[in-house]
This record gives C-alpha cells, structure tokens and sequence, in this order.
C-alpha cells in the first residue's frame, strides 16, 4: 500500500466522520425541537390552570386543583418549572395552594434527592424548591446545605431557609455568614424576608458579652437588626457603640440611622471625638438619617472635621435635610459646604 | 369592563396580573418595560395602568412623571408594583401622582380590590 492510499483512506475516514457528526447533530436537534414543541403543546392549556390555582375564584381554583393533580408525569414535567418560579411571586392562601399541587406531585422527594447529586447546580436547584415547598420536615436537608461542598450551592441554601424562620434556622445562618463572610449578602437578604422573628436573633446576639470572632457576628447581627428595623433594638445598638471593634460600631451607626431613633442622637454625637475616620463619617450619615435639631447641630460640626470625607459626609447629609440643613450649609464657611451646594445646584439646572 | 395597562418586565408578576385582570371582565395591554408602558398610554388611552416601579430602561416613577405630563393622561388611575425592599420609593411614587400601589408578591385578592376601588372613583 502506497503512502497516496492511506492518505486516502484516511481522508475518506475522516470525511465519514465529519459526516456522521453533522447528521447526528442535526437529528440531535430535531429531536430537541421536537421535546421542545411538545412541551410547549402540553403547557399550554395547563398553565392557564396554575394560573387559576393562583388568582382564580374558589369555584374556579377548586377545578383547576382538580385538573393539576390528575395531571400524567409528562404533564407535571412541562410546567413543574414554571410552576416553582411562581411561588415566590404570590403571597398568602395562593401561594400555599400553588405549594400543595408541588408537594402533591412528588416534587418534595424529587427536590431532596437534587440535594445529594454529584452535580452542584442540581444540589443548588434541590435546596432552592426545598426553600419553595417550605415543608418543615425537609428543613434539616437545606440547614446541610450551608456546608455545601459549593459556594453556590450554600449561597442558595441559605436563601432558601428563609422559609424556615425558626430561632435555631436563624442562628445557624448567622453562624454561616459569620464563618464565610461571602455569604453576607445572601444572608441579609434571606433576614430581610424573615423579618420580625430573625430580628429577636439578632438582638441576643447584640447582647453577648464581646470577644473574637463574636465581633464579626455581632456585626452581622448589627446590619441584620437595621434592616428588618426592629426598635427595640436600639439600645443593644448603642450598647454596641462604647467597644472598640471600630467595624462593630460603624455597623451599629449604620443601623441606628436605619432605625431612626432620635434617643440616639446622644450616643451618636458621642462617636464625633472617635479616632478612626470611618466610624466619624459613619456617625454623621446617622445623624442625617435620624435628623432632628440636634442631628443638624452634629452635621454643622462635622462640617469641620479634619478629615474631607468626613467633612463630605455631613455636607451630604445637610443637603438631604431640606431647607434647615441647606441654611446650615450656605452659612457655613467650610469649604465642603460651598461644594455641597454648587453641586446641587448644578443638579437642579 | 375597562382597558387596563399592565407594566412589569418579570413575565410571571405581568402574566398573573394580565391572567387576574382578564378573568374580571378587563381588556388587558401588557408590555415589559417603561417606555413602551408611556407608549401604550398614548396610544391606547386605558382607564387604568398597573407599573411595575423597577422596571429597565424607564423606571415605574419615570413612566408615572411622563404620563402625568400628557394633559389627557393627567387623571389617569396608576397603581405602583414594588418590592417590599423599595417601599421608600412608594413616596416618590404618591409625588409624581401614583394613586395606590401594591407590595409584591401580592395577593390576588388585594390587587382586585384595589383595580376595583380605584375604577369606580374615577368613574
């Protein structure tokens, strides 16, 4: 055999192949289109009964209950997605009605089984519908889901156990976000929808006598109490504003100006001989949030700081408190109120 | 029945609205974003608008400033959409002339009411 023989065998084998490949993917694709068509002809009519389920009148919602939970597997498959996305956008009877198809339809053991796959998007998607189904008896399965071998399958863990609003759900997120400060964001955002009951938590843990690593949660806790604002909170906040974790106290600031207490404004003064720059800027967007006589008088002495972003800070906050706060500022000679008021008129032309 | 304009770029949230409204007896006209919301104003003239207040492009608020310019849209009913995290834009919203508005996720029942409440006033 000639070397022109086997290059070509070798090209007509490697033609086949590429003709095999081409053929495959677009059968491949067809047959894709084709699920797809049909998932589409199935969904259809049957969305317009998860619709019903949701917003119907009873005798409407009774029989489109009826017609969900005699739907075929093939059924439940074409709009089970669309299904879980609807959940969290209803409140109320609806939404647990739209809860119980779900569960009726084996979605529970089909969600808990997500959670052990090798796959991390699958175990993520597993603790998101347990989070939907919000059946107390899997919340054990979404708390594992905060040592998720994967970031995000622990990001979505810890939004989902925002349905589970126990103390001992709570605590363990905070202990979460406190040990792997990423989750932060995510941790304030599932506190934000569990308001009332994960703000007592908070509270506690405002309270603990301070050492360590109990900072970092106690700072959490601080963000965590400003955000659900729960008042009760204010004097654990300002307790917090004589340690001297400056991170703890800027959180507390923060939180107090969210509250808006005006019995604050004495604590919050007291921070403007604070060393650190950053908790005396803290302290004067406080004092613009809680506003009042003496909040104005706190942010006309912080006009002078000797640190500019300081300085800036109460400018801004003057600016933002209407007339009384922009006298304050066109009488003052310091030169960040002279900046303050130029910018703000150059946004009013 | 009435010609309601409903605005919100989250398809779930403007096909529940669009599904709740139209089995009340409501024509419906539904877009995703803010400037085709001020668009279907002028051009269709409804008796109603639910905006959604974060929507891309034009905001709810915006949507609301231009709409209320229009002098044959200044009486027009509009009910603001907004998370619960954005309730401070709720009095932006009642400024630039938003008549109600509603939390979401919302109940069916609370926005049908509410549609109801503010037709008949305005009829």
């Amino acid at each position: 055999m000639t070397i022109g023989h086997i290059g070509y065998w070798a090209a007509v084998t490697v033609g086949l192949g590429c003709l095999v490949v081409v053929v495959s993917l677009i059968v491949i694709r067809l047959h894709a289109d084709r699920d797809e068509r049909r998932t589409q002809e199935l969904r259809t009519p049957l969305w317009r009964d998860v619709l019903m389920l949701g917003v119907g009148e009873p005798d409407e919602v009774d029989a489109a209950n009826r017609t969900l939970l005699a739907l075929s597997p093939e059924e439940q498959a074409a709009i089970e997605d669309d299904t879980f996305a609807l959940v969290p956008k209803l409140r109320g009877e609806a939404r647990q009605r739209v809860r119980e198809v779900l569960r009726a339809w084996g979605s529970v053991d089909r969600a808990r089984n997500s959670t052990t796959s090798p796959s991390p998007v699958r175990r993520a998607r597993g603790y998101y519908r347990l989070g939907v189904l919000a059946l107390p008896e899997r919340r054990d399965d979404v708390l594992a889901g905060l040592h998720d071998r994967d970031f995000t399958a622990r990001r979505t863990a810890m939004l989902a156990l925002a349905s589970f609003p126990e103390h001992a759900v709570i605590e363990e997120m905070l202990l979460a976000a406190t040990v792997e400060p990423r989750l932060r964001h995510d941790f304030l955002a599932a506190v934000d929808q569990v308001g009332g009951p994960a703000a007592d938590v908070m509270v506690e843990h405002l309270r603990r006598a301070t050492s360590g690593d109990l900072d970092r949660e106690r700072r959490l806790a601080a963000e965590a109490v400003g955000l659900v604002g729960e008042i009760d909170a204010v004097s654990s906040l300002e307790g917090c504003l004589v340690e001297d974790d400056d991170e703890l106290r800027i959180a507390a600031l923060q939180a107090l100006g969210a509250l808006g207490s005006p019995s604050s404004m004495i604590v919050v003064t007291a921070q403007l001989g604070a060393s650190s720059p950053d908790v005396r800027q803290a302290a004067m967007v406080a004092a613009g949030k809680i506003g009042g006589p003496s909040g104005l008088m706190l942010l006309g002495i912080g006009l002078g700081d000797k640190d500019v972003e300081v300085a800036r800070a109460a400018a801004g906050a003057l600016r933002r408190s209407g007339a009384s706060g922009r006298s304050i500022l066109a009488t003052s000679q310091a030169p960040v109120a002279r900046e303050a008021l130029a910018l703000a008129a150059l946004r009013a032309s | 029945m009435a010609r309601i304009l409903v605005a919100d770029d989250d398809v779930d949230i403007r096909e529940l609205v669009e599904f709740k409204l139209t089995t009340m007896g409501h024509e419906i006209v539904a877009v995703g974003d803010g400037a085709a919301a001020i668009d279907a104003c002028m051009a269709q003239k409804p008796d109603l608008a639910v905006l959604d207040v974060m929507m891309p492009g034009v905001s709810g608020l915006d949507a609301i400033r231009a709409i209320r310019a229009e002098p044959s849209l200044a009486d027009l009913p509009v009910i603001l959409l907004t998370a619960r995290a954005q309730e401070s834009d709720v009095e932006t919203g009642f400024d630039s002339g938003a008549d109600d508005y509603i939390t979401k996720p919302f109940s069916p029942r609370e926005l049908a009411s509410r549609v109801q409440a503010l037709l008949s006033r305005s009829r």
